[in-house]
C-alpha cells in the first residue's frame, strides 16, 4: 500500500508541477514586452475565452441567446449574425448597446458588457437542424479577433459530447462523462494489446501464487500499470495540446518500434524459460541489496511500463481524446483538460484493473495448469511484439514471423505429456492447429500474401475486396492537396488521413469503406488520402495545418474547395453512422464557408 | 523478474528523456509561407520570405480598427527605417476586393499590401498567433525563423529600434 501512496504522490506531483509550468507560461507572456523575448504580448484572452454564449429556447418559436463578454472586451452588433440554412435571420431584437465614434469607421454600436438577443424564428424551433452563430469582437488593448463562427446543432448528436462536457465546466459531469467514454474506449482495440502485457506481468510474478496477499499484489501490480498509462496519456494530451503533436506520433518510428518489440519479445520468452536475464554478479548483489531496502522498485517498474504501453503500443486518436486537445489547445486551460484526460484514462483502464483483481481467484495455484497459462499469455505479448513489427517490416518476412510464431506452441506441445486421454487429445488437436497455420503463414510468406488474416490470398483468392471500387489519390504535402482540390473544381473532396500503426483507420477501411451503400456516397467525392506513417515533416505540417492531433481523421470540403465546418469525421464510425454522415454533408456543402474568412 | 523489471524501467526512462525535452521550448519556423502565394494590389505576384532580407509580415484586416489605425505609422516607420536589409508587406485577411475597395477611400501605404485566395488568417496562426488576433506582426529572418511576434497594435518606437539593431 505504501507503494501505491507513493506512486499517487507521483502523479499528484506531475500535475502539479503541469499547472506551475501553466502558470510560469503565463508570466512569461505578461514580462515579455521587454524586446529580448522576442514576443511581445498584452495578456490576451482567447475568443472563445472573450466571448461566451448560451443558447435558451424560450417558446416554440422564440431562442434567445446570452453573450457574456469578458471585461475589457467588445463585441461589433452590426457583426453578429446569425443563419439557417444559409438564410440570414432578419427578426432579431438586439438591446441598446454603447456608441463608439470612430474616426475611420464612423458610428459604432458595441457590448461591453453580458448581454441578450431574441430570436424569433421563421420556422418552430424543432423543424431546425442547425444554426449558425457569426460574431467579431476586440479588446480594448487594440487587438480584433478574426470573425468567430459557430455552429449550433439541435436534436440528438453524439460527437460533441465531449466538447460540451468540458464547455458546462461542471466538475462532476466532466469527471464521470469522461470516464464513461473511456469505459466505451476501453471495447475498442485501444486498449486491446495491453492486456496481454498487463496479464504477463500478473503471471510472470511469482509473489502473485506464493504468497497469502496474492490478490492485493494482482491488483495493486494493474493498479500500478493503469496509473502509469492515465499519467501518459494525460501529460502526452497536455503536451499535444501545446506542440500540436501527439508524442506518439514520432514514436512510430521503426526504431522505436523494433526496440519495444525486442523488449516484449524478451519477455515473453523469458516467461516460457527460454533463459533468464543475468546481470554480472556484482551489479546482480547491488539489485538485489536495493530491491530489498525499495521494495516499490518493482510497482515502479510495471508503473513505467504503463507509461510506455500507452504512448508506444496502443496509440489511438480517439474522439474524446481529440475533443479533449482541442478543448485544451484553445482555452488553455490545463487544469479541466488533464481532469478529463485522466478520467479517460482510468475508465480506458478498467479493463485492466478487473483482470488484477480477478487474477488472484481466477488463477490456479502453482502448478502444471498454472505453467501452460503462464506460457499461453508469454505467447499472447509475443504476438503484440509482431503486431508491433507490422508496419515497418516486409510482408514476407512478417509472414514469417508468423509461421515462427504458430511453430513455437506446436513445438511446445508436443513436448508436453498428459495423464489423461482428454488431455492426449486435446494435444493432438492443438499440434494439428497450430502446425496448419504456421504451414500456412509460410505458404504466405513464398507467395508473397500482404495481409495477416488472409494469408492464402495469392494462393486461394477469395472474393476480390470491394475497396478497389474507390479510387483514392495519395497526397504528401499541403501543396499537393491544395493542387488536388483545385483540380477536383466542382466535386467536393474528401481527405482521410492514414497510417499504417493506426489500428482504427484499417478498421475503417476493412468495415466501413467496403460497405456499397457507403461506396456509393463516396464515389461522389474526389478521394484524397494522406498517409502519415512516415511523420515526415511536410506530414506534419499537413496535420497541423487542419490542427490535427493524428489519423484518423477526415476531413471534407465543398466544391468551392472550402473545408465543410463541424464536418470531419474523428476517430472510428461504422458504415451506418458513416453513410449518415456524409449523406448530410453532401447536402449541406456547397454554401459554408472557411472558418476565419468573412463571408 | 525483478531484475527483469529494473531493467525494463531503465531503459523506459532513458526511452522517455529525450521525448519529453524535445517536447518542451520549440522555434516557430516560417517554412509554412513557402506553401501561399500572394498578389499585390497592384497584382504582381509575390513570394515569401524574401530571401536574405527580414521580412516584417503585418496581418491586419479591412475590419480591425487598431489595424487600420496602425497602417500609416508602419508606413512612416518604413520610409524612415535605415536599415536596408528590411522589407515590410501589409498581409490582407480580406480578399481582393475588400482590400481594393478599402484603398480607395485611404491612403496607400509605403509598403507593399499583399492579399492570398488561400487562408491567411491560418498563416498567421501557423507564425505563431494563437489566439488568432489582428494586428499580429511578426519579423522573420534570413534563415527563416520567426524571431519576433507583435500581438496587436505596434509600439512604433520600440519596433523603430529593434529593427535598426538587427545586423544586415
Amino acid at each position: 500500500m505504501i507503494i501505491l501512496k507513493k506512486l499517487f504522490l507521483l502523479f499528484v506531483f506531475s500535475l502539479i508541477s503541469i499547472v506551475s509550468s501553466n502558470f510560469a507560461i503565463a508570466d512569461n507572456s505578461q514580462s515579455s514586452n521587454s524586446f529580448s523575448q522576442g514576443v511581445s504580448e498584452p495578456k490576451l484572452l482567447t475568443p472563445d475565452q472573450a466571448f461566451k454564449y448560451q443558447l435558451k429556447a424560450l417558446d416554440a418559436n422564440t431562442l434567445a441567446i446570452n453573450f457574456k463578454v469578458a471585461p475589457g472586451y467588445y463585441l461589433y452588433r452590426d457583426r453578429i449574425i446569425f443563419k439557417i440554412q444559409q438564410q440570414p435571420l432578419a427578426n432579431i431584437e438586439f438591446p441598446a448597446g454603447e456608441f463608439k465614434q470612430d474616426p475611420n469607421f464612423g458610428r459604432m454600436e458595441v457590448y461591453h458588457h453580458d448581454f441578450s438577443v431574441r430570436l424569433n424564428l421563421p420556422i418552430p424551433l424543432d423543424q431546425i437542424a442547425q444554426l449558425e452563430l457569426g460574431y467579431q469582437g476586440c479588446s480594448e488593448q487594440g487587438v480584433c479577433y478574426a470573425p468567430i463562427k459557430k455552429i449550433e446543432r439541435f436534436g440528438k448528436s453524439t460527437e460533441n459530447i465531449p466538447v460540451s462536457l468540458l464547455a458546462s465546466g461542471q466538475w462532476w459531469l466532466i469527471i464521470s462523462g469522461f470516464f464513461g467514454l473511456g469505459l466505451l474506449l476501453s471495447l475498442t482495440p485501444c486498449v486491446l494489446p495491453m492486456i496481454p502485457i498487463l496479464s504477463g506481468i500478473i503471471i510472470g510474478d511469482k509473489k502473485v501464487h506464493h504468497h497469502a496477499t496474492s490478490r492485493l499484489h494482482a491488483f495493486n501490480l494493474s493498479l500500478a500499470y493503469t496509473l502509469g498509462m492515465a499519467l501518459s496519456y494525460t501529460l502526452a494530451g497536455i503536451a499535444a495540446a501545446y506542440s500540436g503533436q501527439l508524442i506518439s506520433n514520432s514514436l512510430q518510428s521503426p526504431l522505436v518500434l523494433s526496440i519495444t518489440a525486442i523488449l516484449l519479445a524478451v519477455l515473453a520468452l523469458s516467461t516460457f524459460g527460454v533463459f533468464e536475464i543475468k546481470l554480472p554478479n556484482f551489479i546482480q548483489n547491488k539489485l538485489v541489496s536495493t530491491a530489498n531496502r525499495f521494495k516499490g522498485g518493482q510497482l515502479i517498474s510495471v508503473f513505467i511500463m504503463g507509461i510506455l504501453s500507452a504512448l508506444i503500443v496502443s496509440p489511438c486518436v480517439a474522439a474524446p481524446l481529440a475533443g479533449a486537445l482541442i478543448y485544451i489547445s484553445q482555452t488553455h486551460d490545463v487544469m479541466t483538460g488533464a481532469i478529463a484526460l485522466f478520467s479517460m484514462s482510468i475508465g480506458m483502464g478498467i479493463p485492466l484493473l478487473m483482470i488484477g483483481a480477478s487474477a488472484g481467484h481466477v488463477l490456479p495455484k502453482a502448478g502444471a495448469w498454472m505453467e501452460l497459462i503462464r506460457h499461453l499469455f508469454g505467447l499472447m505479448m509475443l504476438a503484440v511484439a509482431i503486431l508491433m513489427l507490422s508496419s515497418i517490416l516486409p510482408s514476407y518476412l512478417l509472414m514469417l514471423l508468423w509461421c515462427l510464431f504458430f511453430a513455437i506452441p506446436a513445438v511446445y506441445l508436443f513436448r508436453l505429456s498428459f495423464d489423461s486421454q482428454l488431455g492426449q487429445i486435446l494435444k493432438h488437436i492443438g499440434i494439428a492447429l497450430t502446425t496448419g497455420l504456421s504451414i500456412i503463414y509460410f505458404i504466405a510468406s513464398l507467395s508473397g500474401a500482404s495481409a495477416v488474416l488472409n494469408p492464402l490470398e495469392k494462393v486461394i483468392p477469395l472474393q476480390q475486396s470491394n475497396q478497389q471500387g474507390l479510387a483514392w489519390t495519395k497526397i504528401n504535402s499541403l501543396t499537393e492537396l491544395n493542387q488536388v482540390i483545385q483540380q477536383s473544381k466542382g466535386k467536393p473532396v474528401l481527405l482521410d488521413f492514414y497510417a499504417d500503426w493506426c489500428v482504427a483507420c484499417k478498421e475503417m477501411e476493412k468495415y466501413t469503406f467496403s460497405e456499397p451503400k457507403v461506396i456509393k456516397l463516396m464515389g461522389q467525392f474526389t478521394l484524397v488520402k494522406a498517409d502519415v506513417t512516415a511523420n515526415s515533416d511536410e506530414q506534419v505540417k499537413l496535420l497541423q495545418h487542419f490542427k490535427l492531433f493524428g489519423p484518423p481523421a477526415i476531413v471534407f470540403f465543398n466544391a468551392n474547395g472550402k473545408e465543410i465546418l463541424n464536418s470531419r469525421v474523428i476517430g472510428f464510425e461504422n458504415a451506418d453512422i458513416f453513410a449518415k454522415n456524409i449523406g448530410k454533408i453532401l447536402e449541406i456543402g456547397d454554401s459554408e464557408c472557411n472558418i476565419s474568412v468573412s463571408c | 523478474m525483478q531484475y527483469q523489471r529494473f531493467l525494463l524501467g531503465l531503459i523506459a526512462i532513458i526511452f522517455l528523456t529525450p521525448f519529453i525535452l524535445s517536447s518542451c521550448a520549440k522555434k516557430i519556423s516560417a517554412d509554412a509561407l513557402n506553401d501561399y502565394s500572394f498578389t499585390s494590389l497592384a497584382g504582381e505576384k509575390v513570394s515569401l520570405p524574401v530571401k536574405n532580407k527580414y521580412t516584417v509580415l503585418n496581418f491586419w484586416a479591412t475590419w480591425c480598427l487598431p489595424c487600420v489605425e496602425e497602417l500609416p505609422e508602419l508606413s512612416d516607420l518604413n520610409k524612415k527605417l535605415s536599415n536596408d536589409q528590411i522589407e515590410f508587406f501589409g498581409v490582407s485577411i480580406d480578399d481582393a476586393e475588400k482590400t481594393g475597395k478599402f484603398f480607395q477611400a485611404n491612403e496607400a501605404t509605403s509598403f507593399k499590401i499583399i492579399y492570398s485566395e488561400q487562408d491567411t488568417m491560418a498563416l498567421s496562426e501557423q507564425l505563431g498567433n494563437d489566439k488568432g488576433v489582428v494586428p499580429y506582426t511578426v519579423v522573420i529572418d534570413q534563415n527563416g525563423k520567426v524571431i519576433k511576434q507583435i500581438f496587436g497594435r505596434v509600439n512604433i518606437q520600440e519596433l523603430s529600434s529593434y529593427l535598426n539593431s538587427l545586423k544586415p
